[in-house]
């Protein structure tokens, strides 16, 4: 079984789920809110590939970082409502303490810090 | 996150997975929706397709997700599944024999070794019976003896052997008549003290056993019966306790039932206080080793060395007080087990490792098997993988495929081992103690499974992972080039060949031991004639016929009633008939012989009518039997068998020896008092206990001399059967109350002939289960060669091709075939023989006239194997002098 390929283009490599873990943190959010929430923040310099949102979605609900639930959007469109669970919390503050980490140590190395 | 949560999420998402697919459907949707209406509002473009085009390739993406959440996971499966039905389908030979092998293996083993775990481990109910033993006297020339009451006593009140045992307990055992109402029957009963239920460690299933008050003199005989009493003859009814039974005309109540199986000694269907005992001298001479045992508890952590050290104290201080009883005697001990279930051992554990050998040829046989598949499917497994198959995803298939035949195999080995263990249980009981509680031993079907199950597993992946190797291309251009096949396994696939065969000889060989045991005993001459000889056991009623001189005109009576019966060639009495089961032991004094052992009962009692010999048709050594002349006269006229006149004078004529016998009816007043007399002749051996049980001495007196008060009528017939109604009406006529109705009454009709072959039964039993382990055997070790072979074969129908192209005739390539399977068979053959021989001292005690090494076992086997390899080998050899050279070398 081959894992799928994660955010190849626009994003560093494996910090999709970190986003979608941090951006849940504000609340329960469908999917497309999840991927322009980024975007917005970020001022579109993330770009969220679209494919690569969903199969990350079911990767953390699969490791149980994530739950979801079938809903309504304010408009009555039916939506699939995603929510951070307790682990996911937890997973969420490895992956910022790997990531600054990480950061320092490259600006560390470009001689920035 | 653990892997059995990822597994419970799949778990989850699979059973759900309709629902779960239309959801990430509909999520892209709404995603792709949403993201439109954005667009839209934004420009006038065609929202939609600007929305697909940020979105990418929507299949793509929703199989990545399908992925993600795990909904393929069980694709995988799904497909293994159906694939391997496909392929079994294909080859359904290849899956049954795999199948049956697993079932025989785990099945047959399992059965016999829950039948040895519960005969050797579970048999005795009684608790910790590790600490059980019996005491015993050992004679420094050999030999044992149950020791004598107040031997027995001493040993109790020794403070010493005190620190030894929780309890030492005295047990005599008697013969008695139990009536209960119309009917009667002989039964054992055990005499005992209040100490030895407790020592025991069991306890009844109804009422109470024997306590100190039942012991007083005054006391009201009471008994406790055995489970199995209760059940015959009572039908198991609850309300036994308070019944009045009788014991040799004694009313006795009924105060307890013990669990079934609990029985010591074995003889005993009931129990009463000792001091009920009606023959006290049994209880106070030193001399008197009569029917007894005695058993003792050893304490916790004592070890029984250093118990019986502490009884040799006792026994050298008695040596010293009474030299003509103990001097030369020692204490000794055995382990209760052994006294229980000794003779079953040795053929228990025969089939233990018969059954043993058996699962490891089947394991072999299913790993040969496996590997021969694997490697079959090579060529099909290396064309995926180069297609783009994954490696995990081929070897999970292969191993879902062993998977599914070692479940199959499991399955059907633990009914076949459910049912053979149900076939046991019907086995009476006095074959294996306590059948009624047999049962599937679940640790020996785990690990009889275990190891059938890993082998197939192991045999499944091992191959496949190397099939799939990333080098695999070279079984590809292996292939195109005509195969020369993955060296290594086909090594491995005929060592495992050569294993099997080792193990079917030994099986064989261990079979044809026990086979020629069998036929050597049932060969052997017992002594007297069988054919239509029928036996009776006699017993006066209560009250009737108690002086000797009474019982014995009444045997003289009952001896003419029978002759005079049309199809009665003649007929005879004796106290107790060979092969019977009961038997007394007396003591012998000869005079002027001091190296005699007088202390012990050595010499086999037997009170006879002068018509015996003829009767029963043994044969005269020397000297003469008894006339009518012996047996009205006062003085001792003895008649010795072979053995006792071999053991006493070994270098001269016993004929006119002048000796003394003591009488042995313990129901006689005259218990034990010495018979002086001269033997006036000898006779020939006659067995008393079985075909293969050397006979044992023995000395006859006539009837009226000590006349036993009761015994067994012995019939020559023409017809057998035909003349038992005539017989039976014969003896109403002298006394209607000696063949009382019922079908456990004293009138119980015996056929020699039957009771003889009866005593080869577990020969019989043990040599046809042995039979059919060995049989099976053959056809796996037959299956293996067969496989093995015609995968070479197929492996070089190029090379014989070219061969055959080459001019090589059908002769030159069968015998290339067969010559390379005789050397596998050979080897097997020999390794095997080597092996049998040096398995067959494991079987030592189950052989009669028969060595390890007995070429009229061997032979046979080595030619029989022989001839199977060839068998095997003959199919693929024909088939490859039939290839046709073109096709062969063209390939594929």
């Amino acid at each position: 079984m081959t894992m799928p390929k994660s955010s190849r283009a626009d994003l560093v490599p494996g910090t999709l789920d970190m986003l979608i873990l941090y951006t849940l943190t504000l609340g329960a959010l469908h999917g497309y809110a999840i991927a322009q929430h980024i975007e917005k923040l970020s001022d579109s310099v993330l770009q969220v590939e679209q494919g690569s949102l969903y199969p990350a979605l079911e990767r953390l609900q699969r490791k149980g970082w994530l739950t979801s639930k079938w809903g309504q959007t304010p408009t009555g469109r039916r939506a699939r409502y995603y929510t951070i669970t307790a682990s996911g919390r937890k997973q969420l503050g490895e992956e910022i303490t790997d990531f600054d980490r990480v950061m320092l140590a490259i600006n560390r190395v470009m001689k920035r810090a | 996150m653990s892997f059995i949560d990822g597994l419970r999420h799949r778990v989850r998402v699979w059973r759900r997975r309709g629902d779960y697919e239309r959801g990430i459907d509909d999520e892209l949707r709404f995603h792709l929706d949403l993201d439109e209406e954005q667009r839209r509002s934004a420009y006038n473009g065609d929202a939609r397709s600007d929305a697909r085009r940020r979105f990418g390739n929507v299949t793509y993406h929703r199989e990545e997700t399908r992925h993600a959440a795990g909904l393929d996971y069980f694709d995988g499966i799904t497909n293994d599944v159906r694939h391997l039905v496909r392929s079994l389908r294909r080859s359904p030979g290849f899956a049954a024999v795999a199948v049956l092998t697993l079932a025989l293996g785990i099945g047959a083993t399992t059965a016999m070794l829950s039948v040895v775990d519960h005969v050797l481990i579970h048999s005795l109910p009684f608790r910790d019976a590790d600490r059980l033993v019996m005491l015993l006297e050992r004679g420094d020339k050999g030999g044992f003896r149950t020791p004598s009451a107040p031997t027995a006593e001493d040993w109790r009140r020794d403070p010493g052997v005190a620190k030894a045992f929780d309890a030492v307990s005295f047990i005599r055992g008697e013969g008695m008549t139990l009536r209960v109402g119309d009917d009667a029957e002989s039964i054992g009963v055990g005499l005992v003290g209040p100490e030895f239920f407790p020592l025991l460690g069991a306890r009844p299933v109804l009422g109470r056993v024997l306590n100190d008050d039942d012991q007083r003199p005054d006391a009201p005989p009471v008994a406790v019966i055995t489970y199995n009493l209760w059940q015959r003859r009572f039908g198991g009814d609850p309300s036994i306790l308070g019944r009045r039974i009788s014991l040799d005309s004694v009313p006795v109540t009924v105060i307890g039932v013990m669990p079934n199986g609990a029985v010591y000694p074995g003889f005993a269907s009931a129990w009463e206080a000792s001091s009920q005992n009606r023959h006290k001298e049994v209880m106070t001479k030193r001399g008197l080793h009569a029917d007894s045992r005695t058993i003792g508890r050893l304490r916790a952590g004592v070890d029984s060395s250093r118990a019986v050290a502490l009884m040799r104290t006792v026994e050298s201080r008695l040596a010293d007080s009474y030299p003509a009883e103990q001097a030369h005697w020692n204490a000794a001990m055995l382990p209760l087990r052994d006294e229980i279930i000794g003779n079953v051992k040795p053929m228990l554990l025969a089939l233990a490792g018969a059954a043993a050998l058996l699962l490891i040829l089947a394991c072999a046989n299913v790993a040969n098997l496996l590997l021969a598949r694997v490697a079959a499917r090579s060529r099909e497994l290396a064309v995926r993988s180069a297609l783009g198959a994954s490696r995990g995803r081929l070897v999970r298939q292969q191993l879902t495929e062993s998977l599914v035949l070692a479940l199959a195999g499991g399955t059907l080995g633990t009914l076949l081992a459910a049912a053979a263990v149900q076939l046991a249980r019907k086995l009476p009981a006095e074959k294996l103690p306590r059948v009624e509680e047999l049962a599937v031993d679940h640790r020996v079907l785990f690990v009889a499974a275990a190891a059938s199950v890993l082998t197939a597993l192991v045999c499944g992946l091992w191959p496949a992972l190397r099939a799939t190797r990333p080098t695999s291309g070279e079984v590809l251009r292996a292939g195109a080039l005509g195969s020369i096949g993955v060296r290594s396994e086909s090594r491995l696939r005929r060592g495992l060949v050569t294993v099997q065969f080792a193990l079917a000889v030994m099986l064989l060989v261990g079979g044809g031991l026990l086979l020629q045991s069998f036929r050597r005993a049932a060969a052997v001459d017992v002594g007297l004639n069988p054919r239509g000889l029928v036996t009776l056991r006699l017993a006066p009623p209560p009250g009737a016929y108690v002086k000797p001189s009474e019982a014995a005109a009444l045997y003289a009576r009952l001896i003419d009633a029978a002759r005079a019966v049309p199809g009665v060639v003649d007929a005879a009495f004796i106290n107790h008939f060979p092969f019977g089961g009961a038997s007394i032991y007396t003591s012998i004094q000869i005079d002027g012989r001091l190296d005699i052992d007088t202390s012990s009962n050595q010499i086999l009692y037997r009170t006879v009518s002068d018509s015996y010999l003829r009767t029963v048709g043994m044969t005269l050594a020397a000297g003469r039997w008894f006339g009518d002349a012996d047996l009205r006269s006062p003085g001792g006229q003895f008649v010795l068998n072979a053995s006792a006149a071999r053991l006493y004078w070994p270098h001269e004529s016993a004929i006119g020896k002048r000796i003394t016998v003591h009488r042995a009816s313990q129901a006689r007043a005259d218990f034990g008092q010495p018979l002086p007399g001269v033997v006036i002749g000898v006779v020939n051996d006659v067995h008393q206990v079985a075909q293969d049980v050397v006979p044992a001495p023995e000395i006859y007196v006539p009837y009226t001399l000590e006349t036993w008060p009761w015994g067994t009528l012995v019939v020559r017939t023409r017809g057998g059967a035909h003349s038992i109604p005539a017989l039976r009406d014969a003896i109403a006529g002298v006394d209607a109350r000696l063949v009382e109705k019922g079908s456990s009454g004293l009138a119980k009709f015996g056929f020699v002939d039957a009771a003889i072959a009866s005593r080869l039964e577990p020969r019989k039993l043990s040599l046809s289960l042995i039979g059919a382990f060995a049989a099976c055997a053959i056809v796996l070790a037959a299956v293996g060669l067969y496989g093995v072979v015609a995968y070479g074969v197929t492996q070089r129908t190029r090379e014989l091709g070219v061969r055959k192209a080459l001019g090589a005739t059908e002769r030159m390539i069968a015998s290339l075939v067969i010559r390379e399977s005789l050397v596998l068979t050979g080897i097997g053959i020999v390794v095997g023989c080597l092996g049998a021989w040096a398995g067959a001292r494991l079987i030592h005690d189950l052989l009669f006239q028969t060595t390890p090494a007995d070429l009229t076992v061997y032979a046979p086997t080595i030619v029989m194997l022989l001839g199977i390899g060839f068998l095997a080998s003959y199919i693929p050899a024909r088939r490859a002098t039939r290839l046709d050279p073109t096709i062969a070398m063209r390939g594929e």
